[in-house]
């Protein structure tokens, strides 16, 4: 089906379709080029529909740097709802891209992106509405290129039969390298195999389809080798020395979506070490923006798209170090517009009150803090570590201020958790309530947002096991039954998503027959609470002889080899299971940049760090020589 | 205060835009093309626009209405063709200003002195121009049209105030269609297309332009 025809089909039915502008394209800022200058086609693809793909900050990233080499185009496509997915199975209509309306097997290269691992089915519902089969093995040359990455692909393994390559790390450079190699193995006219290899010889690379996974006889891997001439024993994930300037267009649409605001990046990594963070590991060094990058890049973003809210993102804000100069500086500029200024992941402390209440014209939405623990021993087993006076200071200063609602984030199910460690939870809880009575009266509020712990690849928690679900009930109901106070509410974490979270995360190369059988059962948008299926991944289980039990609630031994372990984060593995130790010995952990203890990333990345002091990471530059 | 009259076009990807949102993507136009936007008063100030008629969607528009205020002392803002030129540029695919008036700050609302909407219905299914005309001719020969809106019966007819039908130079069958447009009586040329036996979704359906009180 050509794009004219795919045009004139959709006007014959998109308003019998919700939202039917998620279809169409044209959005302030889409880029259109003449696909007879360009060389090399690109389809940037986020696994899930129109209104949660726009405000994705990767693409958009990769979107505006694409777009800047001539010969390439990038265009956008996302998962249509379900409605519109049966109309177009049933028009025989593929997926394609909203800028052209070209089908996508048209297209040179999809690069999916997957931040999380309840986009899986939605991968394979993306490969297949547009016309191919959802295997790397069964597509040709003829096929477009299917690549992906994002922090759920720091365990590739689940997905591998599927993705063509994965890019591994940060994407800024890797991009450009993969469309390069891509026109010169084009030009050269070869088979895909040949394209496969010229690429794994690109720095971040992973190439499934040339390593082959042999287990032990209890299940457990015992080895992920490569079975071709050449592969790297080990991806080193990618990361930029030094930030680039943040993107300055983003696209604007022309419906509602779930986030109408500019992003700007302003510090990538975390060097707090909280054991259960992913994203504080994997992304890891520290590396700041300066802070006239990132208001000269808002401001220029901000009159460009005509928005009126803004984030501002970091794993930990207050570790910025321009933080103050940052947060004036915007108050200055932006007070007279009424500008919204997100700033999540604060401190627990006075001053970040002080800092949002610059940024703020209004006290909507609460305040929002993430002690994660209330006891002692659990603030110590996960190596976040609030005193509860410092978290009553600040709840003192926060209602006095007017703020009439606070919202706290707690975990439960972690390492060595006992029922006292959820009761100090409730304990604390009501002692914040009763500050907010005495403050704010019968208005006050306290949302409490209770997650069930999952322990993370590449995090020191790696070798814990997920909690008994009815342990895990018994502490919700625990909190429940404390917690009838007025004023406090609280929301938990779905058991099921907690269990399909747990098993997609850890998963090995056996988990892709698992969500290939769940997705032909029907699973699907299975990030939508209502959509999840579980009967049809039981039977997926089943019928692949293997059991959610040995993915979730298995203890893992010391040396254990896991599927992820392919991938380098430059955190060792050393310092992962020494961290875990000392979790469960109590023993803590300070933030590095006071002490490097360490962990990997100056011996994995030496050779990039930069020595200019104005970029300098908080990492020792090891001696030259 | 100045206060400007725009007549804009809404086609393309632009008519799956619903009314609500389409006030967003004219403020944050607006606001790109850095116009002295003037404000209401009250706790949440917002920029001072009015529209005409909102437009359902899925409908395209050739001559939709809807004015500005401005607070440009100076008269910058005056020259129409460096506006249009800009806010043009400010704009996505599918929306665009054709031109521009100023008028006495405080002249009646558009949905005030609107009379009357044109529009444009296209049957994609019809072929032959003899058939359409004679399908009207039919209805309209029938003492009252009676149709249903919102639960309620109503007669159609009076809201018919001239209709003829065209072909493009592409050969689409259209019918040209002048209804009532005002608050209290509103033509509706999806359910005329409904009352002469189509399926309103599948007929295009623009609207031309609007005819205002003299
Ligand atoms: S190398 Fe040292 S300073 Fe750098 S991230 Fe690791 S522990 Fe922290």
């Amino acid at each position: 089906m050509q794009a004219k025809e795919i045009e004139r089909i959709l006007d014959t039915f998109l308003l019998k379709i919700q939202k039917p502008g998620r279809y169409v394209g044209g959005e302030f800022n889409a880029v259109i080029k003449d696909p007879a200058a360009v060389k090399t086609r690109v389809a940037l693809a986020f696994p899930d529909i129109y209104d949660l793909g726009v405000p994705n900050l990767g693409l958009s990233i990769f979107y505006d740097e694409l777009n800047k080499m001539n010969d390439v185009w990038a265009e956008r496509v996302y998962l249509p709802w379900e409605d519109m997915e049966a109309e177009m199975r049933s028009r025989g209509i593929p997926l394609y891209t909203l800028e052209s309306k070209t089908p996508l097997k048209e297209i040179d290269i999809i690069g999916i992106t997957i931040p999380y691992e309840s986009l899986y089915t939605n991968v394979l519902t993306l490969l297949d509405l547009a016309g191919m089969s959802v295997f790397s093995s069964e597509r040709d040359e003829s096929c477009p290129l299917v690549i992906a990455g994002g922090h759920s692909t720091f365990n590739p393994e689940p997905m591998a039969p599927f993705i063509d390559a994965f890019a591994i790390g940060e994407g800024e450079e890797i991009f450009p390298e993969i469309i390069r190699c891509y026109q010169e193995w084009k030009r050269s006219g070869t088979t895909k195999l040949q394209l496969l290899e010229n690429l794994s010889h690109i720095e971040g690379i992973y190439i499934p389809s040339f390593y082959e996974p042999s287990y032990h006889e209890d299940g457990t891997l015992a080895s992920l080798t490569p079975v071709h001439e050449g592969a790297k024993t080990k991806i080193k994930k990618r990361i930029l020395p030094v930030l680039p300037e943040p993107p300055e267009r983003f696209i604007v649409p022309s419906i509602d979506v779930v986030q109408n605001r500019v992003a700007v990046e302003i510090m990538r990594g975390c060097s707090r070490g909280c054991r259960f963070c992913q994203a504080g590991f994997i992304t890891r060094p520290v590396r700041e923006r300066p802070a006239d990058m990132v208001i000269r890049s808002l401001s220029a973003a901000l009159e460009d798209t005509g928005y009126e809210e803004a984030a501002l993102l970091s794993l930990s804000s207050s570790d910025y170090r321009p933080i103050q100069d940052l947060v004036t500086n915007l108050h200055d500029l932006y007070q007279q517009r009424k500008l919204n200024i997100a700033l999540p992941s604060l401190r627990i402390d006075t001053v970040s009150v002080d800092i949002l209440e610059q940024l703020r014209g209004s006290r909507a939405g609460g305040f929002t803090l993430a002690p994660e623990a209330a006891s002692e021993k659990i603030k110590t087993t996960i190596n976040k570590y609030i005193t509860e006076e410092q978290l009553l200071q600040t709840a003192e200063v926060i209602y006095g201020r007017g703020w009439t609602t606070i919202k706290l984030y707690f975990m439960i199910g972690l390492p060595n958790e006992t029922m006292e460690d959820v009761q100090a939870i409730a304990d604390l809880a009501i002692k914040v309530i009763k500050i907010g009575r005495r403050l704010v009266g019968k208005r006050s509020q306290l949302n409490l947002g209770v997650a069930t712990f999952v322990p993370k690849p590449h995090t020191p928690f790696q070798w814990a096991q997920l909690d008994d679900p009815d342990l895990v009930a018994e502490k919700q109901a625990l909190l429940k039954n404390a917690l009838k106070t007025p004023g406090v509410k609280i929301s938990w974490s779905e058991p099921d998503s907690t269990m399909f979270e747990a098993w997609s995360t850890r998963g090995d190369r056996r988990m892709s027959n698992v969500i290939y059988r769940a997705w032909q059962l029907g699973a699907k948008l299975d990030a939508w609470a209502d959509h999840y299926k579980k009967d049809a991944w039981m039977q997926a289980f089943e019928e692949n002889g293997l059991s959610p039990e040995f993915y979730v609630h298995r203890k893992r031994e010391a040396n254990e080899i896991f599927p992820w372990d392919i991938i380098d984060t430059g955190v060792s593995k050393r310092t992962l299971r020494r961290e875990y130790e000392n979790s469960l010995n109590g023993v803590l952990r300070p933030d590095c940049r006071t002490g490097c203890y360490g962990c990997g990333i100056v011996q994995a990345f030496h050779d990039i760090q930069p020595e200019e002091e104005s970029v300098r990471w908080f990492c020792p530059v090891p001696e030259k020589g | 205060m100045e206060r400007i009259r725009i007549t804009y076009e809404k086609t393309g990807a632009m008519r799956y835009t619903s009314h609500l949102d389409l006030q967003k993507v004219w403020i944050r136009a607006l606001l790109r093309a850095k116009l002295p936007l003037a404000y209401t008063q009250g706790f949440h100030p917002t920029p001072k626009v009015a529209y005409a008629w909102p437009l359902p969607l899925g409908w395209g528009t050739k001559g939709e209405l809807m004015d500005i205020w401005l607070d440009d002392p100076e008269g910058k803002e005056a020259d129409p063709e460096v506006f249009i030129r800009e806010v043009n540029r400010s704009l996505p695919a599918g929306l665009r200003i054709l031109e521009i008036g100023k008028l006495p700050y405080s002249d009646p609302a558009l949905t005030i002195i609107i009379q009357s909407a044109v529009y444009q219905i296209f049957f994609p299914e019809i072929k032959d121009m003899e058939e359409l005309n004679s399908k009207m001719s039919l209805l309209m020969s029938q003492e009252q049209i009676e149709r249903e809106r919102r639960g309620k019966i109503y007669d159609m007819k009076p809201l018919i105030e001239d209709w003829s039908c065209g072909k493009t130079t592409d050969g689409e069958i259209f019918m040209a269609i002048q209804m009532a447009a005002r608050d209290s009586a509103m033509g509706r040329p999806d359910e005329l297309a409904a009352a002469l036996g189509f399926d309103p979704f599948a007929v295009n359906i623009i609207r031309k332009k609007y005819i205002l009180q003299k």
